[in-house]
């Protein structure tokens, strides 16, 4: 079954690899579990990988009420609860997802085995908040189709990767619901965790595509600076960097966890 | 300021906010430091910036000899290493879009992202014509009698006639540049060709140029050679879209430098 129900809300899961600690990808807001096909597939002899279409994402709920940071953190412990994952967890993230994998790690840092951050956004600055804000607007009265210009044309270039690839990811992109994605927005306006950035005591990879248009290597690079003890790599990719580089990932993912 | 970095004095200036991304501007030929004034002082809450005049030119020492794009993109990681800078956003106009573009190619890893603005891909027979005649010019009589012909190329008559006190800075600048600066600069600008690098260049990379400046279609092939890059196109602008749409070309600088979330 694909399917469970979490915190009152349906989701749609997938569970794959038959042996090997847990490990947990949140997509990005845009995405859905898909984000991940390039690389789940590549770690299933070594991982059990859990992904699931977060809240208003992919096949899950489309719900209507704004939620925060703390709903998607009862998401995940609920859905972890729900599928009985065994602890220590690995948590992968990318871009925004990040708030949640610190906010979850903040919760029960016993719980959690290691962190990888992909491109993260951990926080949003007050000044940007109104720019997000706009994008939510925007997104529910025009559709996501109206918010392509300042978002996906800017975070992916068709470049970046092969056009059957680029076309996938937009084709996802524009089937989003416009509210789920404004809800998300809006969410991220306000929600700053770079303060957990410093309290972090496992093992932390955090990576910066070199060809992301929308977080730039130096950012990233900072926010791994605050995090003890952390790694910082760089890769070939772009903002959606398990869709334009899955290969240079799973490389990364494959030696980081020893697999 | 002044510090010594690959064998030459250079003069720089750093505003902005300390501990800021870093930003660097480098000039174009017969400038200095100072055609930047404006996006310094729009994007100094934001930004650390560092500005630099381009060997030859402004307070820089000015050797005899040609300079070539590989000297000139030494010469700004020599600045980087002198001044601690490890990675930053670097912005250049013509012989500093050419500079730009070349340290896109050779040194990625100390680039965040790229602006290169009016410049094309490579010396033409034509353009290395032109500036043999402008280099005899300069040995001959100094800078003097290139002032006029090099405010006319680079600026619509429109803007000249009304913005006096602008193309006078200009001029000046034009007229201080050391002899042995711009030989050195238009000797670069002669002999350098952009295209075998280009397909390579992987940094987030904006193109930028004036909508009535003659270089217009260089810029757009660069643009198109260089995947994933952006264009803006600053409406009316001549050579300097910087000076002469102020606004418009810093606007498109700090969409592209900030990040979206």
């Amino acid at each position: 079954m694909p399917w469970t129900t979490a915190n009152d809300v349906s989701f749609h899961y997938k569970l794959e690899g038959e042996r090997g600690p847990s490990t947990i990808f949140l997509h990005e807001i845009g995405g859905s579990l898909d984000s991940w096909d390039g690389v789940v597939p590549g770690l299933v002899h070594g991982m059990r990988s859990f992904r699931y279409d977060q809240r208003g994402f992919g096949l899950s709920e489309k719900v209507r009420a704004q939620y925060s940071i703390e709903t998607l953190v009862d998401d995940l412990q609920h859905l972890i609860a729900t599928l009985a994952l065994p602890p220590p967890l690995h948590i992968v993230s990318l871009a925004a997802s990040s708030m949640q994998a610190l906010e979850f790690t903040r919760r029960a840092p016993e719980h959690v085995a290691s962190l990888v951050f992909c491109n993260p956004a951990p926080g949003v600055a007050p000044s940007r908040a109104d720019a997000l804000n706009n994008i939510a607007a925007k997104a529910e009265q025009e559709g996501i189709r109206g918010v392509l210009p300042m978002m996906l044309d800017k975070s992916y270039p068709p470049e970046l990767s092969n056009r059957d690839t680029y076309d996938n990811y937009r084709g996802r992109y524009l089937a989003n619901d416009p509210v789920g994605f404004a809800l998300a927005f809006r969410m991220m306006a306000k929600t700053n965790m770079m303060s957990l950035l410093g309290t972090i005591t496992c093992p932390t990879l955090v990576v910066a595509g070199r060809q992301d248009f929308i977080r730039t290597v130096t950012v990233t690079e900072t926010i791994a600076k605050r995090i003890p003890g952390a790694r910082f790599e760089t890769i070939d990719a772009g903002h959606f960097m398990p869709t334009t580089s899955p290969e240079a990932l799973l490389e990364l993912l494959r030696e980081f966890w020893k697999v | 300021m002044n510090i010594t970095a690959n064998g030459i004095t250079f003069n720089y200036r750093i505003d902005g906010k300390q501990g800021a991304p870093w930003v660097v501007f480098s000039n174009s030929l017969m400038t200095d430091l100072s055609m930047w004034d404006q996006q310094a002082v729009a994007l100094s809450d934001d930004f650390r910036i560092l500005r630099y005049d381009q060997r030859g030119h402004g307070g820089t020492e000015a050797p005899s000899g040609r300079y070539g794009f590989d000297v000139l993109v030494e010469d700004v990681i020599a600045l980087y290493d002198a001044l601690q800078i490890g990675r930053a956003h670097f912005v250049g106009l013509s012989m500093g879009g050419v500079t730009a573009v070349t340290l896109a190619g050779k040194h990625p890893e100390r680039v965040d992202r790229l602006v290169a603005c009016d410049c094309g891909p490579a010396s033409t027979p034509q353009s290395a014509q032109q500036w043999a005649e402008r280099i005899a010019l300069a040995k001959e009589q100094g800078m003097e009698p290139l002032v006029e012909p090099t405010v006319g190329r680079w600026f619509r008559a429109e803007f000249v006639a009304a913005n006096p006190s602008v193309v006078d800075k200009v001029r000046q600048m034009i007229r201080t540049t050391p002899v042995n600066g711009f030989i050195g600069g238009a000797l670069a600008l002669s002999d350098f060709d952009l295209r075998p690098g280009v397909p390579g260049i992987k940094v987030p990379v904006q193109f930028v140029c004036g909508g009535k400046d003659a270089v217009l279609p260089g810029t757009k092939a660069l643009h198109a050679g260089v995947k994933g890059s952006s264009f803006v196109e600053i409406p009316g602008a001549g050579h300097i879209s910087n000076l002469e749409q102020p606004k418009l070309f810093t606007q498109a600088l700090r969409n592209f430098l900030t990040d979206l979330i």
